[in-house]
């Protein structure tokens, strides 16, 4: 019964962890997410080559500069790792979004052949591996994610990538310090497919920040940022949404 | 009108409706007539003829004749031979505890005594002739000149025999099947009952009731056996170099040996864990060679948790529950017995917590998991003639799991049914010969959707995994046959031995040859040892023949076992058993890439020392400390360097006993203390945006190369018996995990893997058992 009574502590003591290190809260470079066109690429062959643009957002505390490039991610044995990704220099972007700095980039590359489908356990799709890294000075974050590659005829690859929304704070909106902001987040998504929820905060606390509708509390004043994430469970199709509150 | 006298330890009641007298003849107050006395005078008395020619005689004009009932004070039962004495007179009681005495009517006091007993003494003023004195004896503080016979049926090497008795006292939550974790050569795991032997893992021991091989011995959520105590008479632990009679093993076994005794009295008992479960027990001689026993064990633990969950107001959900049922048939024979035993139990958890994981709107996970497990099994025991006996046990295990974990899911129904026979020819104490047959026919149903496991990849995440859905039914026989035989060479036994196999999930045959050797020194001094091949089938997840998933090619892993002990009887107390040994592991095997899932390629070796020093049981007393001192080192190919094992716990020290302080009351407790278990670092940590999570990355060549802080652990009881008359109150108490050092379980990370710190053991928890015993 000391197994019981461990897994209940244990189990307990998790969910009431109160750790100054929080996930949802921006407090020094992170990773948001890539946004693949298509979300599910076709393979290339013979000639036609099917190319993905990658469009990869990262944040920081306002006034960060951020530098990134791409590198292969070698540690994957078990993926096709890409190594033909390359940053558009064109599109490099940074934009202060109240508390927050993003900073954004698009990246491209080919799908590899058809031929890859021939391969032991890749003829129902390939998982591709992409691979940024982003620095503010010595603060780096590398950030990693998989682009599915499904053969000829399958059906994710109409998926399109969801559209993120967020209903509640609504943007522009003035709150009082040491209120509970309630944060509700909408999708639209045809993929049918689960979708997995995520809340960045400029400060403070998300209850459960996988939760659609979720709770936000302990906020610095001043101009605040909320950012509504949502990914597709099997596809990694990606959307997400950006409002802006101020906190008195 | 005459009186009956109620003695109850330093006091007495008297009442005058409890007894009739008619013509002499004593009645009980159940009407149930009671045999005429006859009490046994010594020295200056005279033995009455019969209580009727007593109570006439008019020699007893300055005496009562008295009627004495003696019994035990708890349990109701009587007491033959206890002594009534006043004087220089003694008169002792028959097989029901009676005793017809005469008591002058005198200041000299009446003592009512018996060995383990606390002596009784009341003056008899004012008491008729021909009442009767009910008299209810308290324990004595137990002796402490009697050792207990302790020893195993079949001397090993390495096994140690535990009484149930010490087991339940000392071992984690009461459980005799957990006393294993405090003998030598054993790495417990802190979350898993089952346990590491000699660094073999925790699925490479062999779990048994008597001879019926249970692989879930314990139950998953509540973590204690599925048998309780009280069917339990032995607890025998084998840490290696055990004989051909277990195979497909090459760590130790921990066999549950059930009571073969027939009890005089029903046995009713019922026992309250706050918060934990409650057991009822009932156990029914019928005649002199037949009782069956019936128990039943509920956890309401749900109830506790869901109360204490719920005020947390954090989101999570716990609905913990298990329990089982017990049914055991035995009927002695001349030459041995039939045994049935009907077990079934469950174990069901349901959770819902907000969860990195979670794709639901709520953004909460869901697990809910529950399985059951049936045996039905029947032993018997006979003897065949010109020294042979014959055991013969068919049994059918089964187990049933289902799990459900956010969206994949997982059911699993397998049945086993076995015929497990061995006749032993005994020529002499030390000479016998082993001959068994074992046949096992395995079915199994499997439905699963869910990540493919990729175990050679460091990276693995369940979440990132690629799912596969399998739905299969396979059907498979296993074939043993061993030989053993024990002979005597001057001072020495020798006990050769070979099991020979075809296991038809990997439809392969091999045959495991085994030798042990007892020599006796002198009568204190024994020198032993033991070599031998142990062989392991697959699991099944990591091949089947004809299976999709794992390697079909796997071959048996291999461990052999090498071992030189020496046992001191140092008196009759106390005696001690040093070990050295050696495990070798040539083709262990491990996680492979290139679609070969599993290879054997590994290797392990393990060595370590082994110290048992056990102050024998008494009535009064039990203790052992406990000491091993082991390294490991593993490596997944020949090509690699060795690294630390995983389970490479370098000192392992436990003290353990018990001491009954009077008749009623008692304490004891364990001193644990380990070095801390091996882990493997976290090298960095990527976020992965599909996931929108941190990942952990390790260096390559950092397995287990670090540890966990070494850890100390106390636990410490009492218990009291509140006696009544015919039942009594066992009230234990404690306190568990009283530490300097608590013990770290496991390292917790913050969300990007740059912090890590360690989740703590349990704080110290006060904890209360109530038992009624009938």
């Amino acid at each position: 019964m000391r197994q019981l009574t461990l897994l209940v502590f244990m189990l307990i003591s998790v969910s009431c962890r109160q750790n100054e290190d929080r996930h949802e809260r921006i407090d020094k470079l992170r990773g948001i997410g890539v946004t693949a066109t298509p979300p599910v690429t076709p393979a290339t062959v013979g000639d036609a080559i099917s190319d993905v643009k990658l469009t990869v957002l990262f944040a920081a505390p306002k006034g960060s500069a951020i530098e990134a490039s791409s590198f292969v991610d070698k540690a994957q044995a078990q993926l096709k790792v890409l190594d033909n990704v390359v940053v558009d220099d064109s599109t490099r972007k940074l934009a202060d979004e109240g508390a927050l700095t993003l900073y954004s980039f698009d990246a491209n590359f080919s799908a590899p052949s058809s031929e890859l489908f021939s391969q032991p356990g890749f003829q129902n799709g390939v998982r591709l591996r992409y691979a940024f890294e982003a620095a503010i000075g010595e603060d780096e974050e590398v950030m990693i994610g998989d682009i599915v590659m499904a053969p000829e005829g399958a059906k994710q690859l109409v998926f399109e990538n969801p559209v993120a929304s967020i209903s509640l704070p609504a943007a522009g909106e003035t709150v009082a310090r040491g209120a509970e902001v309630t944060l509700e987040g909408a999708v639209e998504s045809k993929n049918g497919e689960l979708l997995k929820y995520g809340w960045f905060v400029s400060s403070g606390e998300v209850d459960n920040r996988r939760a659609k509708t979720a709770t936000w509390t302990g906020f610095d004043e001043g101009e605040q940022t909320v950012i509504f994430t949502v990914r597709g469970r099997s596809s990694r199709a990606f959307g997400y949404a950006i409002v802006k509150i101020n906190v008195q | 009108m005459s009186k009956c006298i109620f003695l109850h330890g330093h006091r007495y009641i008297a009442s005058a409706w409890s007894v009739l007298i008619f013509s002499g003849t004593v009645l009980a107050e159940d009407s149930s007539p009671a045999p005429s006395p006859s009490p046994v005078v010594l020295e200056s008395s005279e033995p009455a003829a019969n209580p009727t020619e007593q109570l006439n005689s008019p020699l007893l004009t300055k005496s009562v004749t008295l009627l004495f009932r003696i019994r035990t004070k708890g349990a109701g039962r009587a007491l033959r031979k206890a002594e009534v004495k006043q004087g220089d007179k003694i008169f002792y009681s028959d097989d029901r505890g009676e005793v017809t005495a005469d008591i002058l009517l005198d200041d000299s006091p009446v003592q009512i005594a018996r060995t383990g007993y606390l002596t009784e003494t009341f003056k008899p003023d004012g008491i008729s002739s021909g009442s009767l004195v009910e008299v209810f004896l308290y324990p004595a503080q137990p002796s402490d000149n009697e050792v207990l016979v302790q020893g195993s049926r079949r001397p090993e090497v390495s096994r140690k025999s535990i009484s149930v008795t010490e087991a339940a006292r000392v071992a984690a939550s009461g459980d005799p099947a957990q006393v294993t974790k405090l003998l030598p050569g054993v790495q417990s795991r802190p979350i898993n009952p089952k346990i590491v032997v000699r660094g073999s893992g925790p699925n490479d021991s062999g779990y048994y009731i008597d001879d019926v091989e249970v692989p879930e011995l314990y139950h998953r959520i509540g973590s204690i056996s599925i048998l309780p105590d009280l069917l339990i008479s032995d607890v025998e632990f084998s840490s290696g170099g055990f004989g051909p009679q277990y195979g497909d093993k090459h760590g130790g076994i921990v066999a549950l040996k059930t009571r073969n005794e027939i009890p005089e009295h029903s046995i009713s008992e019922f026992r309250v864990n706050i918060p934990i479960l409650s057991t009822i027990y009932h156990e029914q001689p019928v005649g002199n060679d037949q009782s069956f026993a019936i128990s039943l064990r509920r956890s309401y633990v749900d109830v506790f948790v869901k109360e204490i969950v719920e005020k947390q107001g954090n989101g999570l959900t716990l609905l913990p529950s298990f329990g089982d049922g017990h049914f055991r048939y035995l009927k002695k024979t001349e030459t041995g017995h039939h045994k049935l035993l009907v077990l079934g139990s469950y174990d069901q958890l349901k959770v819902a917590a907000p969860l990195n994981a979670a794709a639901s709107d709520d953004g909460r996970g869901r697990f809910s998991t529950r399985q059951d497990v049936g045996i039905l099994s029947y032993e018997n025991l006979s003897s065949l003639g010109s020294g042979w006996t014959l055991s013969t046990t068919p049994y059918i295990f089964r187990d049933i799991e289902k799990t459900d974990v956010l969206d994949n899911h997982g059911y699993a129904n397998v049945t086993a049914m076995r015929l497990r026979s061995e006749a032993r020819k005994r020529r002499s104490k030390d000479e016998s010969t082993f001959v068994g047959f074992e046949f096992t026919n395995i079915n199994a149903k499997i439905d699963v959707f869910a990540p493919q496991p990729r175990q050679d990849d460091p990276f693995y995440d369940f979440e990132d995994a690629e799912k596969r859905s399998i739905s299969r039914e396979s059907s498979h026989n296993d074939v043993a046959m061993w030989v053993a035989h024990d002979f005597k060479l001057a001072n020495t036994v020798l006990s050769p031995g070979v099991r020979a196999f075809h296991n038809g999930q990997i439809d392969e045959a091999g045959f495991d040859p085994r030798l042990s050797m007892r020599m006796f020194l002198s009568d204190e001094h024994l020198l032993k040892g033991a070599v031998g091949q142990y062989s392991e089938k697959p699991e099944f997840s990591e091949g089947t023949k004809k299976s999709e998933f794992g390697n079909p090619d796997l071959e048996f892993e291999r461990c052999n076992h090498y071992i030189l002990g020496h046992e001191w009887k140092i008196s009759e107390r106390w005696e001690s058993d040093v070990q050295v040994f050696q495990k070798v592991f040539p083709n262990l095997i491990q996680p492979a890439g290139g679609g070969d899932n599993f290879l054997n390629s590994g290797e392990r070796i393990s060595k370590g020392f082994e110290l048992f020093l056990r102050r024998n049981p008494t009535d009064r007393a039990f203790g052992w400390l406990s000491y091993t001192y082991f390294q490991s080192k593993e490596r997944a190919t020949k090509e690699q360097e060795y690294h630390p094992g995983q389970y490479n716990q370098t000192h392992v020290l436990h003290l353990a006993g018990n001491y009954r302080i009077t008749g009623q009351w008692e304490t004891g407790g364990t001193l644990s203390y380990h070095t801390g278990d091996t882990r493997t670092p976290v090298d960095s940590a990527v976020y992965n945006s599909g996931l929108d999570k941190y990942q952990p990355r390790f260096a390559t060549d950092s397995q287990y190369s670090a540890r966990m802080p070494d850890y100390h652990e106390v636990d410490l009881y009492g218990a009291y018996d509140f006696l009544y008359d015919l039942w009594k109150l066992r009230f234990r108490f404690g306190v568990q995990y009283l530490a300097l050092e608590q013990q770290a379980l496991s390292v917790q990370y913050n969300y990007d893997y740059s912090k890590e710190e360690y989740f703590r053991s349990l704080p110290p928890i006060p904890y209360l058992e109530l038992r009624g015993i009938f």
